[in-house]
């Protein structure tokens, strides 16, 4: 991997006005949620926004642009380009949510009985493997696509699941031909869910090893996955 | 000068496809591991399968707790009720014990005799505990922690 391009792209993210204002608000409502909810609670969903927000222009704009053309000629491979860029994206993001765990801890210290090291501890390290996932499948959707396609393809599979599995459940409650066919097919829930679980998985507040392994092989497999599709890619001259 | 360029710009990393494998490996092989029975607190729990059949050779109640790993209020009353050494005792010598833990959310599915026991006492969130004698019907419940006082007022009205 390139040190300088994940020193470059951690710069460039952390140094964007949007990343700051947006930290900011983490750090008030980690420190804010603190009083009144359950540790590592809020948030993790919005660390994983973040890592959607920023993973979204991994790799995919970069076709768009025309920039990958006049990087790819320096003396650095297809992956490690990729690679590079996807670990200072995930830097970036572990940043937000180290923020995150420090406001919510400072908060408990201040205002509550005891400190829950562990479960936030737990939450932070489940949402940074969590973000190796997400950010990893959008430099995979980002190799296949041009410009921010990659996001609308993660949100797209992500709400299309979580609309068959609540028509699922409708169809199967309702009388007609389907519902009686749907009634005892435990199969399709299982696949619904095994979709869901693999691309998306619910950040857990505990610590589960079993998870972690599931989170990062995903992870890693969508990183070769993608390192593979992008080495065949052509690279297109210029701006579209 | 011209900068070195790689032999082969477009191969792929080794040491990628070797932690690839070795993580898609390890997850097979845990997948394929069978889970120890829980140790929690200072209560010996019985095997769901077991519990009736117990419960009836030593005329006791049965204590199921309805509990899932990621649930926080679950590891306070694990705390809090059943790594108390009296409480723990008393409920040894009173209740058989089962610990019915959900995987819905680490696994996608739960294993059928926690599904069975979770429809059978209509489980709707965590943590549930429920008081039933040995033939399974129920006595009283618990849903969610609301301090040890509350766990032991309602094991006191189990008869």
């Amino acid at each position: 991997m390139s040190g300088v391009v994940i020193a470059e792209t951690f710069r460039r993210h952390v140094t964007n006005i949007g990343f700051i204002a947006y930290l900011a608000l983490l750090a008030i409502l980690s420190l804010g949620v603190s009083v009144f909810n359950r540790p590592a609670s809020v948030w993790p969903t919005l660390v994983t926004l973040l890592a959607l927000i920023t993973g979204s222009g991994a790799i995919g704009p970069e076709f768009s642009s025309g920039t990958l053309q006049l990087i790819l000629v320096k003396p650095l491979t297809r992956a490690s380009y990729l690679l590079s860029r996807v670990t200072g994206i995930v830097l970036a993001v572990w940043l937000a949510a180290a923020v995150c765990a420090v406001f919510e801890l400072t908060g408990r210290a201040l205002w509550s009985e005891g400190v829950p090291f562990l479960p936030i501890g737990a939450g932070l390290l489940n949402i940074m493997a969590d973000t190796i996932l997400a950010i990893s499948l959008l430099a995979l959707l980002g190799s296949i696509t041009r410009a921010y396609f990659n996001v609308a393809i993660y949100v797209g599979v992500m709400a299309t699941l979580w609309v068959t599995e609540v028509a699922v459940g409708f169809i199967r409650q309702s009388s007609s031909a389907l519902g009686r066919l749907l009634a005892n097919r435990k199969s399709v829930d299982l696949v619904l869910s095994a979709i869901d679980r693999n691309l998306f998985p619910e950040v857990l507040p505990a610590f589960d090893p079993k998870w972690l392994v599931l989170v990062l092989s995903n992870a890693a497999v969508a990183l070769l996955l993608a390192c593979l599709a992008f080495r065949g890619r052509e690279v297109p001259y210029g701006a579209d | 000068m011209e900068p070195t360029r790689p032999a082969n710009q477009r191969a792929i990393p080794i040491a990628l496809i070797v932690l690839t494998l070795a993580l898609v490996a390890g997850r097979v092989a845990w997948s394929l591991m069978k889970r120890p029975a829980p140790k929690v607190g200072l209560i010996e729990w019985v095997e769901p399968s077991k519990a009736m059949a117990l419960a009836r050779e030593s005329n006791k109640k049965i204590l199921y707790d309805f509990t899932a790993d990621w649930c926080q209020p679950c590891h306070l009353l694990d705390a809090e009720v059943f790594g108390d050494p009296a409480l723990a005792a008393r409920i040894s010598e009173e209740f058989i014990a089962v610990r019915v833990v959900d995987r819905q959310q680490e696994e996608g599915r739960n294993p059928a005799a926690v599904e069975a026991l979770q429809r059978q006492y209509g489980v709707r969130g965590f943590p549930t505990v429920v008081f039933a004698d040995s033939s399974g019907a129920e006595q009283a419940r618990m849903e969610g922690f609301g301090g040890r006082q509350v766990f032991e007022q309602i094991m006191g009205q189990v008869r």
